[in-house]
């Protein structure tokens, strides 16, 4: 999940700001922007261990914290059978730790929604800035919004949620339902993620049981299948040789679930994930437990991707290859990276997403250059 | 074909003088109208280079008809799904100049990007435009106005308007000290599928697709004077046509002899007129190539002024430099062509009658068109009552300037039947036989010099009348800053605080302060600038009042009542008596309408009280000060730096300030006075022109009378009366219709264009002075026919005799 | 003697030979003479330097005594305003004036107006019906009559007639000429006559020839 905060930071300060207000930016500014994230984070707070997670405070906002998540994958079916899967992502990134009245709040939202199918790819990218009431989230009843974005709970819980997005081509409104408890990563939520010890508070529930509508081009569709939240927070997640990550999230069909990420690194990748079992039990991986390596490449949008995988984790007797259901699923927003569904054959079988960032157009450090 | 032009053309090499003239003429009249259009055209490149680059063109936006939108508004739009992007507006004073302050959300804002681009250059932390205290953008000149040490960055943005600066919300309501408030919301491109509309949503906004703010288009304010200048090129272009008219007609006459020659030789009509349009073509290409290098260096020269102007007049943005465009130079060339063709068709006509009947007498054609003069007559009482229907009835800009190009039209068709009553009633009176001939001969000839006496009449009116309005304008415009400078002192204070020690020092010594509060707020659809004053004897007695009701001071004081000046007085058709809407939930009486002269927008005025009691968000940057019995406003001001350590450059007196006032005033319409100049030098020229084109017609006329005794001094004298006679008479029937002009000027130009209107004084000693230089035009023109008939050998005259002619 | 010419020599600029070479004659009061000659003989010339109009290299015209060949612009066009009048073949009358104008003007720049005297002459010359009309709108014998009529209301001493029927048709010629002359002889005015038709030229008291630059009397 390193690999979603690098990303994430990025996305939120780098993209939003550099990528929006200064989208003609050379990259010798974008690196600069990411050297900044390298250092300490002053007058930020920082993750602690040994703190345990308050619920439901925890669900909302935490200011004071550089950047923080509330971070949606679903994989879902057409009542015909066909797959497809949706992401909604809001994300928080501040200039400065605490809150300010309106347009003086250091608080800026981002937000991306994406539908995915076989053939098609949809997204949109909201932005806004806290303070005014144009995005933000809150406890009880549990709010996450952007503009007309929603992310809503009935009470102050995250068992049951309702999310809606739309933009010029797509729409959906889908409801969740937890089926069991929340994950969390690392020790307690202190998730460390870095060798040189960098952390972020995190969390998730991945095992939601979702139904809704999407809207398309060509028409409306009613969907069913499961889906994922991940919630973190941090100051300063990276170290400053990381260049990229490979970040999956699986549910298998055996009831199991298993995240893993690659943080692509010069002086070597960083690996790390947690194994669910079926009945919510947390495991946290060890370092380099979790393997995986490209098997197949896409040209997407210019750039080499690897969009089959196979992924590894011996302790699980897990061999599995993971593939893309549609390779083009290329977030071309301010800040642009590779996410979309995925499929699970091999040893085990199922479904669940995949994300990819730093696979720049001069593959510098694309995975086929590593060892 | 080429033979008969080159036969044509052989004409100029034994009249150099007349070609020069011709082409020059050609090339006057092209230049100023192409040096108008240039300077229009940079202008309004200028207007929709600012809002194209900031990507706000044809954006549409949400106002409020009344005040602010809350931001509330805002967000709901947003959470409704809206792509809208807010827009906070306001005048800011960080020095001695106002500025108008534009705060954006970067996040959303299209101009964003380029405000990106200027970044990375200084090695500045992007995140800086957010982050305090924050970054502001302002064109290169408009800088020097930003104190370097207002707090925020300043950088240089060239794509900006002068007089903007640009900046994030945040800083912009920290400068502003507002908060919470929105002028405008900006309707993004792209907006998602199934949004509710926006009249369901807030239909309390206006939607427009004309943004009326400050970046907004410009031309809305600036149009009536670029169609001032259009009209005034146009006129230009016109006199000078009769020039070229009277020039080409000239030619023909004189190559009659050749005609009938090429004629006998069996060369066709067709071939000959196919001749002397390519002639024309050829003189029209060369005098408007010579007329756009001229009117290129003329626009050059006017621009710094006209910007002045519009940056004046209307705080209209327009940069300095003048660039080559294609369009203007196709155009240019156009008009040359076109308006050669035209003034050439009597040549043309000539022509085809000279090549037809070679032998009948000119002055059949002249009585013949003399006989005409009842349809001028007709015509001109026609277009004259349009335009009075038009003057009457008609509203706007638009309509105001066609009845005005009506009225000139129809007076400047009713002069040659005019003249020819008037020389006919004269004929009737006098019974001295050279005058009587002078007379009658006059009138003969009035029909060859009816279109430069026209013209003279119509540069002569414009004199009269636009001088009349800048003139009038000018003696009302320091009357009236006379009573606005109530006070001796003025202070411009460098914050809040100083504005509050300001007053707090003021209350201790004594000295009364007249502190100006303003907020800049809408009403009516459009921009309202509201001052709150306190109460001051100084205003009930200077404050230059147009219409009020009883006891107006002490119900804005008391009741909650405003004045408004006279422009928002007119545009939203209120009176005394009547409801100003400051807000949903606030309306205030107007008590009187007072005169604000240079100033576009509207305003109005409320009682300090009023307006604390309403917590509208106030800015105090300006105090009026008057000292308190037996002390000098010197001495007042020298103490005021000395205890508040203020700069000197922050009190003025209030003859500084209406000196400064004055000059812009004057600077403004210096474009105006160096036009009419101009026009009055071309309409001599016509003059000129048209006395030449008619001298070889002359000579048979001339002969006999010399023959019969009366020498050619005699005869060289009555030519100068006749044109003086001519030149004066014009003068005369030109005066009315110069007030008139002026009047239309001033109740209905200046009323539709600027809001107010501007009572009308008479210059007599202009007219004189205009009179000597019209005298001195038709002296001029005739001086080169008087020197020839007295240098002309007998020979010459003889020649007319001559039984082999 | 009205007029006395002696010694009258020009050559036109830019030309060999003399046009004239020692030109004279005499004109008394009343008396009438005519000057013929082929085309560009010189016999306008003549004519010309008579009414002071031009003035000739050498030669002398005495008019009533005094030399008028020196005189400058100035008195030769008083001396033309109150005492020489002109009849040209062109007519030559002032387009801008009536009929009725255009006879008085003469007499009117002299000083000579005499209203019964024009009356005469408008109703002798049958032009009465004419007088509010403007030149071009009468025909060529009627503006001949006009032009007569416009140079006998001065009563000149001097009337000088330059081809006046060279643009009339015979008939109208003839009745042009008769009048002239009754009038001529009424107003008590010398007549100096060009023409090139010995018809017209023998109506006059004496005859003279111009040929080769010298003049010689005819058929005396």
């Amino acid at each position: 999940m390193i690999a979603r905060a690098y990303r994430a930071v990025f996305a939120c300060i780098s993209t939003a700001i550099l990528g929006i207000v200064f989208p003609a930016l050379p990259v010798s500014a974008q690196t600069q922007g990411y050297a900044d994230l390298g250092r300490a984070a002053t007058g930020f707070a920082v993750p602690t261990p040994g703190v345990p997670l308050q619920f439901p405070a925890d669900h909302g906002a935490h200011p004071d914290y550089r950047i923080e998540w509330w971070y949606l994958t679903a994989n879902l079916q057409t009542e015909t059978g066909e797959d497809l899967g949706i992401q909604w992502t809001l994300f928080r990134s501040a200039l400065a730790p605490g809150e300010g009245p309106a347009w003086q709040s250091p608080q800026i939202w981002m937000a991306h929604a994406a539908v995915t199918t076989p053939s098609d790819h949809h997204f949109a990218e909201r932005l806004g800035r806290g303070g005014t009431g144009q995005a933000g989230v809150e406890i009880a009843p549990f709010t996450a919004w952007i503009d007309d974005w929603e992310l809503r709970a009935p009470d102050a819980s995250l068992d049951r949620l309702a999310v809606t997005a739309r933009s010029e081509d797509f729409a959906y409104a889908l409801d969740l339902a937890a089926d069991g408890p929340l994950v969390l990563h690392g020790s307690d939520g202190y998730s460390v993620k870095s060798a040189q010890g960098q952390a972020s508070y995190y969390y998730a529930q991945p095992a939601y049981q979702i139904t809704g509508q999407i809207t398309l081009p060509d028409g409306s569709h009613r969907v069913s299948g499961t889906a994922w939240l991940d919630r973190e927070w941090s100051s300063q997640p990276l170290a400053p040789d990381q260049s990229g990550w490979d970040w999956f999230s699986l549910r298998l069909d055996s009831g199991e679930a298993l995240m893993g990420f690659v943080l692509r690194s010069e002086q070597g990748d960083f690996t790390s994930g947690t194994w669910i079992t079926a009945d919510g039990t947390v495991e946290p991986l060890h370092p380099e437990e979790f393997q995986a390596a490209p098997l197949a490449w896409s040209e997407v949008a210019g750039r080499q991707i690897p969009t089959r995988w196979h992924v590894t984790l011996d302790s699980r007797q897990l061999r599995v290859e993971v593939g893309a259901l549609n390779p083009q699923a290329w977030m071309g927003t301010s800040f642009a990276y590779w996410e979309g569904p995925v499929t699970v054959s091999g040893s085990h079988t199922g479904r669940g997403y995949l994300e990819m960032t730093g696979y720049g157009e001069l593959r510098s450090n694309s995975p086929s250059n590593r060892k | 074909m080429i033979l008969t032009l080159r036969v044509l053309l052989s004409h100029w090499r034994h009249a150099p003088l007349q070609l020069g003239l011709l082409i020059l003429g050609l090339a006057l009249a092209t230049a100023l109208w192409s040096a108008v259009q240039a300077i229009n055209s940079e202008a309004r490149a200028s207007y929709s280079r600012a809002v194209e680059q900031l990507g706000t063109r044809d954006l549409p936006s949400l106002t409020a008809p009344d005040g602010d939108i809350p931001l509330a508004t805002y967000v709901a739009l947003r959470r409704a799904g809206w792509q809208v992007s807010p827009v906070l507006e306001g005048v800011w004073t960080p020095a001695k100049e106002s500025l108008t302050l534009l705060g954006v959300d970067v996040l959303s804002y299209p101009g964003a990007a380029l405000m990106a681009q200027t970044t990375p250059a200084t090695g500045l932390d992007p995140l800086a435009v957010l982050r305090p205290p924050g970054t502001l953008y302002a064109h290169p000149d408009t800088l020097a106005h930003v104190l370097q040490d207002t707090g925020p960055r300043v950088m240089a943005l060239q794509e900006l308007p002068q007089g903007i600066v640009l900046t994030d919300l945040s800083v912009a309501e920290r400068l502003l000290g507002t908060s919470g408030r929105l002028s405008r919301i900006l309707i993004l491109p792209d907006q998602p599928m199934g949004l509710l509309p926006l009249t369901q949503l807030v239909p309390e906004l206006e939607l427009s697709t004309t943004d009326d703010g400050a970046l907004g288009d410009p031309q809305r304010l600036t149009q009536s004077f670029h169609l001032n200048l259009t009209a005034f090129g146009l006129l230009a272009f016109g006199v000078g046509l009769f020039i070229v008219q009277g020039s080409v007609t000239l030619s023909v006459e004189q190559r009659r002899g050749t005609i009938h020659t090429l004629r006998c030789l069996g060369v066709p009509v067709a071939t000959l007129i196919q001749a002397l349009l390519l002639e024309l073509v050829l003189l029209a290409l060369v005098a408007g190539v010579l007329g756009l290098v001229l009117g290129y260096i003329v626009a050059g020269f006017l621009l710094p002024d006209v910007n002045a102007t519009l940056r004046g007049l209307y705080g209209a943005p327009v940069a300095g430099a003048l660039s080559l465009r294609p369009g203007w130079v196709l155009s240019g060339l156009g008009m040359a062509l076109a308006g050669t063709g035209l003034a050439g068709l009597q040549a043309l006509l000539t022509l085809k009658h000279m090549a037809t009947q070679l032998t009948q007498a000119s002055q059949a054609v002249a009585r013949r068109r003399a006989g005409l003069i009842w349809i001028w007559a007709i015509v001109g009482l026609l277009l004259i009552g349009l335009a009075g229907g038009m003057l009457w009835g008609g509203n706007g800009l638009v309509a105001g300037f066609v009845g005005l190009a009506g009225l000139m039209l129809g007076c400047a068709l009713l002069l040659p039947p005019s003249l020819f009553w008037a020389l006919t009633f004269w004929l009737r009176m006098t019974r001295r036989p050279v005058l009587r001939w002078l007379i009658a001969d006059s009138r003969l000839q009035l029909p060859g010099l009816s279109l430069s006496l026209m013209a003279l009449l119509l540069a002569i009116a414009t004199n009269i009348g636009v001088g009349t309005m800048v003139s009038s304008f000018r003696l009302t415009f320091t009357g009236w800053i006379d009573q606005r400078l109530a006070a001796d002192l003025y202070v411009e204070a460098a914050g809040p605080q100083q504005a509050q020690a300001i007053l707090t020092w003021a209350e201790a010594r004594g000295a009364r302060s007249l502190p100006q509060y303003r907020w800049t707020t809408r009403s009516a659809s459009a921009p309202l600038l509201l001052y709150g004053v306190v109460d001051d004897p100084l205003y009930r007695q200077n404050w230059p009042l147009l219409r009020s009701l009883p006891d107006a001071w002490d119900r804005l004081h008391s009741k909650g009542a405003v004045l408004i000046n006279e422009q928002l007085a007119h545009r939203a058709d209120l009176a005394p008596g009547d409801m100003l809407a400051l807000g949903p939930d606030w309306s205030a009486r107007i008590v009187g309408i007072y005169s604000d002269y240079g100033n576009p927008d509207g305003q109005a005025i409320a009682g300090i009280t009023t307006l604390q009691q309403r917590a509208v968000p106030l800015t105090l940057r300006r105090i009026g000060l008057v000292p308190p019995d037996g002390e000098t406003p010197e001495g007042l001001a020298a103490a005021l730096r000395q205890d508040l350590a203020l700069p000197a450059s922050a009190i003025l007196a209030k003859d500084r300030i209406r000196a400064a006032s004055v000059a812009v005033f004057d600077r403004t319409f210096v474009v105006t006075a160096a036009l009419n100049v101009l026009t009055l030098g071309v309409a001599g020229f016509a003059m000129l022109t048209s006395f030449l084109s008619q001298w070889s017609r002359r000579l048979p006329q001339l002969a006999p009378v010399w023959a019969m005794g009366v020498s050619r001094r005699q005869l060289a004298g009555l030519e100068l009366l006749r044109s003086l006679g001519l030149a004066l008479l014009t003068f005369v029937l030109a005066l009315p219709l110069g007030l008139g002009l002026a009047w239309v000027l001033l109740t209905v130009i200046n009323l539709e264009a600027f809001g107010w209107r501007l009572p009308m004084f008479l210059f007599p000693a202009d007219w004189a002075r205009l009179l000597g230089l019209t005298g001195a035009a038709a002296g001029i023109a005739a001086l080169l026919p008087i020197l020839r008939l007295l240098h002309i050998p007998p020979a010459r005259l003889l020649g007319v005799f001559s039984n082999d002619r | 003697m009205l007029l006395s010419v002696s010694g009258l020599t020009h050559r036109y600029p830019g030309q060999s030979r003399n046009v004239l070479t020692g030109v004279g004659f005499d004109l008394a009061r009343g008396d009438s003479v005519a000057l013929t000659g082929e085309s560009g003989s010189g016999k306008s010339t003549v004519l010309h330097f008579l009414a002071a109009l031009d003035r000739p290299d050498q030669g002398r015209i005495l008019f009533d005594g005094h030399d008028i060949v020196p005189l400058a612009d100035k008195p030769a066009a008083a001396l033309r305003r109150s005492r020489i009048a002109l009849v040209f073949q062109q007519f030559n009358l002032v387009p801008a004036l009536t009929v009725a104008d255009n006879i008085a003007l003469h007499a009117h720049l002299g000083q000579r107006f005499d209203p019964e005297w024009t009356q005469t002459l408008i109703r002798q010359l049958g032009l009465a019906e004419l007088v509010t009309r403007y030149p071009e709108q009468i025909s060529g014998g009627q503006q001949q009559r006009v032009a007569i009529a416009r140079a006998l209301a001065l009563r000149p001493d001097l009337l000088l007639a330059d081809e006046p029927t060279g643009n009339l048709d015979e008939t109208a010629s003839a009745e042009v000429l008769r009048l002239m002359f009754r009038l001529v002889a009424e107003a008590g005015s010398a007549l100096f006559l060009v023409t090139h038709s010995q018809n017209i030229a023998r109506q006059c008291a004496r005859r003279l020839h111009l040929s080769g630059g010298t003049i010689r009397p005819v058929g005396s």
